[in-house]
Parts: structure tokens; sequence; C-alpha cells
């Protein structure tokens, strides 16, 4: 397992492509700004009834659901503007990405991305890095998960995450591709904190995936 | 008495994914009614949140055009692909499950026109 991660990293192995073939190369993410113009939005609290065992130490303030209805229960989201339907490449949740780093639709995360070898009907595992903008310590506790599409057609997702340690970095997967494309596959994290507030820690980010 | 047990299990998504589809289902024929079929369900399991007053009020999916706004369909599609929606208490019949697919995967075909005129509706 180890060894399958590690290549996902190393360029190409045994002629299956990865990373470096598998991302789609383009123009680097400047929705949240660059430099020192980076748009740094602050991770408020994760309303959510499924707390993780391991809250305490996550860097995160949990609360249940019935305090954000709340009237002080904090800013709603504007998730819910103008979205089109293209196959789920942006609407509510941004637009997907080129290339293998880049930013949460809300500027909360940086998220970069590896994966083993891409290929159709083979189990691919993403090693994916996720970054708190606002302090830079990493997204601890983030679950992350992965869902992925090909023009109107989901890849059947996958909730399986571990997280190496404490270091914001996490194994996701397998997912499976059934056939050839430029796929999108979206990243959540924190997807069982609630998305209707602002702040709320949940993120996703999308990148296209090149799969031969 | 196990057997009914075990459908409960299978039909809600409660972590267990070895009870979720392993494969993308084909479109029937004919094609699940909207009208008769998926909005009952998808009014049943989903507006609760995705609704008024709901936790995930800010993405609803009270109508088809709201569904088509901020699902997107493809986001849905996943999600219920995935059992990762709904989430409990709600939950869904494995058959429900199935006819969501189904419909998802015709292309999310809108009868609501059709009934009106006396076509699939009761």
């Amino acid at each position: 397992m180890l060894e399958c991660l590690a290549a996902a990293s190393c360029g190409s192995s045994g002629g299956q492509p990865s990373t470096a073939d598998a991302a789609v190369m383009g123009a680097e993410d400047t929705h949240c700004g660059s430099g020192a113009s980076l748009m740094k939005q602050p991770v408020g609290i994760c309303y959510t009834d499924e707390a993780p065992a391991n809250a305490a130490s996550c860097e995160v303030e949990f609360q249940p659901n019935a305090a954000a209805a709340a009237p002080d229960g904090g800013a709603t989201s504007d998730d819910a503007g103008a979205a089109s339907d293209d196959g789920g490449g942006s609407s509510d949740y941004g637009d997907t990405l080129s290339n293998a780093t880049g930013y949460d639709d809300d500027c909360k995360y940086q998220l970069s991305w590896t994966a083993t070898p891409v290929a159709v009907g083979k189990d691919v595992t993403f090693t994916v890095t996720a970054t708190r903008l606002s302090d830079g310590k990493p997204a601890h506790c983030a679950g992350v998960s992965a869902e992925a599409f090909l023009d109107n057609t989901p890849a059947v997702p996958t909730r399986a995450s571990s997280e190496m340690g404490s270091s914001g970095k996490y194994a996701v997967g397998p997912l499976r591709f059934p056939q050839s494309g430029q796929w999108t596959v979206r990243f959540h994290l924190y997807e069982e904190c609630s998305d209707s507030m602002e702040d709320s820690p949940h993120g996703h980010v999308a990148f296209f995936v090149n799969v031969p | 008495m196990v057997a009914v047990l075990f459908s409960l299990a299978a039909s809600g998504c409660g972590g267990s994914s070895s009870s979720c589809p392993t494969e993308v289902p084909p479109c029937p024929t004919p094609a699940p009614s909207f009208v008769a079929e998926v909005n009952p369900i998808i009014q049943t399991t989903c507006v609760p949140c995705h609704g008024p007053g709901g936790v995930e009020a800010n993405r609803p999916y009270v109508t088809y055009e709201d569904m088509k706004v901020h699902g997107p369909f493809v986001t849905m599609y996943s999600q219920v692909l995935g059992c990762r929606m709904p989430e409990p208490p709600q939950q869904l019949t494995s058959s429900q499950r199935q006819r969501l697919l189904e419909w998802f995967a015709c292309g999310e075909p809108d009868d609501r026109l059709a009934s009106v005129d006396g076509g699939t509706d009761h």
C-alpha cells in the first residue's frame, strides 16, 4: 500500500499514467487571488449531529445542528448563487480546476493531490493534502471524500478516507473510472458539517482528471 | 424477522457501503415518472433538509428547477449512488434508491406537462 501511494507522486509507473499525466494542465487557480492578495477565509463552527469521536483534537469547533438555528447562528452561506447545469463542473460547488493544486470555492483551504496510476476500470487512490488558508495549519479531521463525473454520469463515489496522523494528508478512495475521458473529481472536506453557514468548515474542490 | 431487519439495514446508508450500488444502473423503458414516482420520494426524503427551515435550505430541492440549478442533478445522482444522501434520519428503501438512480440515468425526464395533459399522472 505504501509503495502504491509513493508511486503516485513519482511519475509513470509500469507504463501506467500517474499524477503527472492525470492532472489536466492549465492556468493556475487564482479565484482566491494570489500572492499578497490571496483571500484567506477563516473556518468557523461545524454544525453537525455527527461530530467525530476525536473532535477535541481537531482544532475545529463542533456544535449540534440545533445551535445553527439560533438567531445568532452565523451568516447564511451565499453558496446558493446562480448555477449552471454543466455536468457538475461548476454551480454552487465552484469551478473545476486544472492542475493538481488549488483552492476551495470559499477560499478556506488549499488542496493538492496525487494519485495512483489512473486507468479505466482500475482502483485509483488519491492522496490529498489540505491546508487551512487562514492559519496555514493542516485541515485535520476533514474526512476527505471524493466523487467523480464525466459529463452527466457519475462514477461510484467513495467516502473511504484515512488521515495520515494529523497531517491534513488523506488517502482517499479507491475510485474506479468506468470510461476514459476528462473527468471531474470533486473532493469534499468536513462533509458532515452543514454548508448553510458561510464560514462552515464544509468545503469542496474539484479538479479535472484525465483518464486515458 | 431477520430478513426484514436485513432489508431495513440495506435500505439505509448508515455508513455501510456494502449496501450501496456498485455500478451505475441503466435507464429503463419506460423511464421513471418524475411526477408519480421521483418527486414524492424527493419531497419526503430530501426536502426536509433541502427546503425551508432545513439545515441545507441554501441548496433547495423543492422544485424540479431548484434541483437543476442547486443540485445540480449529476451531484445528486452521485450522492444517491454512493449512499451519501439522504443523511439519517431520512432513509431510502432499496427500491426508492433504484428508481431515483434510474431516473438520473435517463437524464432526469420531466413529465409534469404530460401529467397535466392527462398523461402519466393519476
